[in-house]
């Protein structure tokens, strides 16, 4: 699964710690889903796709 | 809100924590003078509390975050598969006199194959956190 998060955090200026905050988990979660070592369950990446106002196929997308 | 859940693992582990050291404590002192009443008393101490420090313990990780609980559960299932294994390699060894392993070895083999998992799926994740 390929994610755009990074791009999405850097457009709003958060650091992970910052987004982690926001989304109720721990930095390194937020770490981890950016280096697509973890893909997140469906309610985090709802809430992901809440907390940046876009569709969440627009932020995740199947990989190869 | 991390250390809000640390503090409240600590509130909770550290009870049946002590309970477990002072029983064991105990135990050491008086091995000698105890009859078989006060044995099983302290086979159930020890049990309570191993169930009581179980309980805190999934509590707390249902509490942190989807990544740790994923981390968890990919430990203990590699630590399951090692400390299996090598726990049957030493009975074999054992059964086959090729080698003489005491029955504490296998807590031991277990525990030590949980922390290396454990420690190698952090890595893999490079997740420190406790919580």
């Amino acid at each position: 699964m390929n994610n755009h998060v990074r791009d999405l955090r850097g457009e709003q200026g958060w650091s992970q710690a910052d987004l982690a905050e926001r989304l109720e988990v721990s930095r390194q979660t937020v770490n981890a889903i950016e280096t697509g070592k973890y893909d997140p369950s469906l309610p985090l990446a709802f809430k992901i796709a809440k907390l940046f106002g876009r569709p969440i196929e627009v932020i995740f997308e199947p990989g190869e | 809100m991390k250390d809000a859940l640390m503090k409240r693992y600590l509130h909770e582990m550290l009870p049946p924590l002590l309970l477990l050291l002072v029983t064991c404590a105990l135990f050491v002192v008086f091995v000698r003078q105890l009859g078989p009443a006060t044995r099983v008393a302290f086979l159930v101490a020890q049990t309570g509390c191993y169930v009581w420090l179980g309980v805190v313990e999934y509590r707390h990780v249902m509490r942190c975050d989807e990544l740790r609980r994923q981390l968890e559960l990919v430990s203990m299932m590699l630590a399951f598969i090692a400390s299996f294994g090598v726990i049957s390699l030493l009975f074999f060894m054992n059964s086959l006199r090729l080698l003489v392993v005491p029955f504490a070895a296998a807590p031991l083999v277990m525990a030590g194959c949980y922390l290396l998992c454990n420690v190698l799926v952090r890595l893999r994740y490079r997740y420190w956190a406790l919580t």
